[in-house]
């Protein structure tokens, strides 16, 4: 039952793996930095929502909504941005 | 309290209404006047391992009431923390408890106290004893102490395998003397948050600050977000408690548990836990709950 229920709750901040920085085209160190802000400070605020919850239009408007609210720099904007595209552009197998 | 004279607030006679009337007149206040968003804590009695991020500042304001065995309203206490909290990086958070106060029934330390002032105290109170009714305390609001706590993150309950920090709390008062460590661990399957906090406290207290004890505790809760603003949960509070730091005292063990919820805005947080002691134990208080409400700005 309780493993069920943990894998029903499976991470909503995937690692980054060599198949996400292959799919994305993205730098890793950049998606890395990216990870480490979705899951680390942004996290201490709310839940971390999972990437494919939403589409990539809306979570272009709620991370630049985040980034003003909590006063991201534009590099830590940009690295969150492109680390939740990536991880949403992910076949679900591989989250 | 914020409205209140410094006398009124030491009135024996301040009656709990007016004490309900002033917490949440309070509590509206700082709801109306302060901007900006909020943090989310999804626990009343466990702390979570993720910190305020850097630069950003939190109050929170903490009642907690502790509901007395014997189903006597003049016997409950409440207990009040008003904190500030900042994040000095992204690891590192600082607070400080600009004032722990209560309003509870004053026992055997202020009636010392009282029968040191003299004969016409003394007088007073065998009149009291003449008139032959059962004595029942009075309860009258007091401040407690000041303190700080600081909590070191060491590893993320979202991108680690187990989230973990540290915890350290100083409280000081004029009678009251504390020192608290915590090892806080937490793990965090999307929506699903589960802690644990293990405890050690040492306490003086008295004029002399003469009554030592040393305090273990252990508490673990689990958080559910059914809501992108709603979660509920569950918590539970174990402790035991050795006075003058003497295994041989042990006291009994106390074992609490109940629900939790917490709703969290665009401007605040608040987070309610109910607990009922499980343990046959009549000493001690048999229902407590907490309600914390946060404005981060």
């Amino acid at each position: 039952m309780s493993i069920l229920l943990l894998t029903g709750c499976a991470s909503t901040v995937p690692q980054v793996t060599q198949q996400l920085v292959m799919i994305s085209g993205k730098p890793a160190a950049l998606l890395e930095e990216g990870r480490r802000l979705y899951g680390g400070p942004c996290s201490s605020c709310h839940t971390p929502y999972s990437p494919a919850e939403y589409s990539a239009a809306k979570w272009v408007r709620i991370v630049a909504d985040m980034s003003e609210r909590s006063k991201l720099s534009d590099a830590e904007h940009d690295a969150v941005l492109a680390y939740v595209l990536a991880a949403r552009s992910m076949p679900p197998a591989a989250r | 309290m914020l409205f209140l004279s410094h006398q009124q607030f030491a009135d024996p006679m301040f009656s709990s209404t007016q004490m309900k009337t002033c917490v949440l007149t309070a509590l509206a206040f700082v709801w109306c006047v302060l901007p900006g968003d909020a943090g989310q804590r999804r626990f009343a009695y466990n702390y979570e391992t993720t910190t305020s991020p850097k630069g950003s500042w939190e109050i929170e304001n903490w009642v907690t009431l502790e509901r007395s065995p014997l189903h006597d309203n003049d016997y409950d206490s409440w207990f009040f923390r008003n904190e500030v909290e900042y994040g000095v990086t992204d690891h590192f958070q600082i607070a400080v408890y600009v004032a722990n106060w209560d309003f509870a029934p004053r026992g055997g330390e202020e009636k010392e106290e009282v029968e040191a002032e003299g004969a016409e105290t003394a007088e007073s109170h065998e009149a009291e004893e003449d008139e032959g009714g059962e004595e029942k305390p009075h309860r009258s609001a007091r401040y407690g102490s000041s303190g700080v706590e600081l909590i070191y993150n060491l590893t993320n309950p979202n991108t680690d395998w187990l989230g973990s920090a540290v915890y350290a709390e100083a409280n000081f008062g004029d009678r009251f003397a504390e020192l608290e460590g915590k090892i806080l661990l937490q793990k965090n399957f999307g929506p699903l948050a589960i802690v644990y906090n293990a405890i050690v406290e040492f306490e003086w207290e008295g004029a002399h600050l003469e009554a030592e004890e040393i305090e273990f505790a252990q508490t673990f809760g689990v958080s559910y977000q059914v809501h992108p603003n709603v979660a509920v949960g569950s918590e539970l509070v174990h402790e035991i408690a050795f006075p003058d730091f003497n295994k041989s005292n042990a006291e009994r063990a106390e074992f609490f548990a109940g629900p939790n919820v917490t709703f969290h805005g665009k401007n605040f947080f608040v987070t309610a836990s109910a607990l009922w002691r499980t343990t046959d134990n009549s000493g001690a208080e048999d229902m407590q709950a907490r309600v914390i409400v946060g404005f981060e700005f």
